[in-house]
């Protein structure tokens, strides 16, 4: 994808990229390859695969995630990600402001002389 | 353990992330560069035209590295538990068994903190927790248990010897592993 053409997919990715993989991880633990794999089957959400692991890595140092290498039935051990409590608080946080502020945006996008939001 | 990490466009990618993340600390550079040898390893590509496709899926090194970049700017949202603190439950847990032994009333002080900390700590998962808590708590339950099951007459140099040993193998053990868990 060109420069000009990612640039506001890119700028909306910040803010909630890390609450989509948080939203991952709220059932069950995955490992890095097969988190990137379901992020990456929305195509908004990465262009660069490898960019998750910098961010998987600030969520660890957050406390927001705890990871556990386990053995693989095939092929090498797997980091697994799981969601610790202060993650499950976040993500709660995020999932209740989220409503609100895309329905804003919406009231502005599509009727911005609209009198009351 | 597959030969992906040797794999010569494997490691001139690993390289170039490498160069442009100079400015990283070297633990961050370090786990950043395992995690994306992780990733090609686990994606099970094998020669050239699979192990180009899983680079290509990983984007540009320099695309990577700004986002490693850009990750380590303060986000406002403080670490919750600092390395100090993880390596001080690690300690208090280790030592806990032998001073369990030279002197109750401290070492169950030391264990409680420990256990206390552990607990707290968003750094482990449960089972680590559990498994922690198990080799620190396994030293008093199993001097309980000898001096309520043993004929106190029949404790030589052996058992003695073997309950040292015993107290300071297994919360040693469990330190190792947690300590070993924190910097994955």
């Amino acid at each position: 994808m060109n420069e000009a053409g990612d640039r506001v997919p890119s700028q909306l990715r910040k803010g909630v990229l890390e609450y989509c993989v948080l939203a991952l991880l709220r059932d069950e633990p995955k490992y890095g390859v097969e988190l990137v794999a379901e992020l990456s089957a929305v195509s908004v959400m990465t262009t660069s695969q490898g960019t998750i692991y910098p961010l998987l890595s600030r969520l660890r140092r957050e406390g927001l995630v705890a990871t556990e290498l386990r053995d693989s039935p095939s092929g090498p051990p797997r980091r697994y990600y799981t969601l610790t409590g202060v993650g499950r608080a976040s993500l709660a946080e995020f999932a209740q402001a989220w409503p609100l502020f895309r329905d804003a945006v919406d009231h502005f996008l599509t009727d911005p002389q609209g009198d009351s939001a | 353990m597959n030969t992906t990490d040797r794999h010569p466009l494997v490691a001139a990618y690993l390289d170039a992330v490498a160069r442009e993340t100079a400015e990283l600390p070297a633990e961050r550079r370090a786990e950043l560069l395992a995690d994306l040898r992780e990733h090609i390893e686990v994606s099970g590509a094998e020669g050239d035209d699979q192990i180009r496709a899983a680079l290509a899926g990983l984007g540009e090194p320099r695309t990577v590295a700004a986002s490693a970049l850009a990750e380590e700017a303060p986000t406002g949202r403080a670490p919750v538990s600092g390395p100090v603190r993880g390596r001080l439950t690690a300690v208090l847990l280790g030592a806990s068994g032998v001073l369990l032994l030279l002197n109750p009333w401290v070492g169950a002080v030391v264990l409680i903190a420990a256990l206390v900390l552990l607990w707290g700590a968003p750094r482990w998962t449960g089972r680590q927790k559990a498994l922690g808590t198990a080799a620190g708590v396994a030293v008093p339950v199993a001097v309980l248990l000898g001096v309520l099951l043993a004929d106190a007459s029949r404790i030589g140099i052996v058992e003695l010897l073997l309950m040292l040993v015993f107290s300071l193998v297994v919360p040693l053990l469990g330190a190792v592993m947690l300590l070993r868990a924190a910097r994955r």
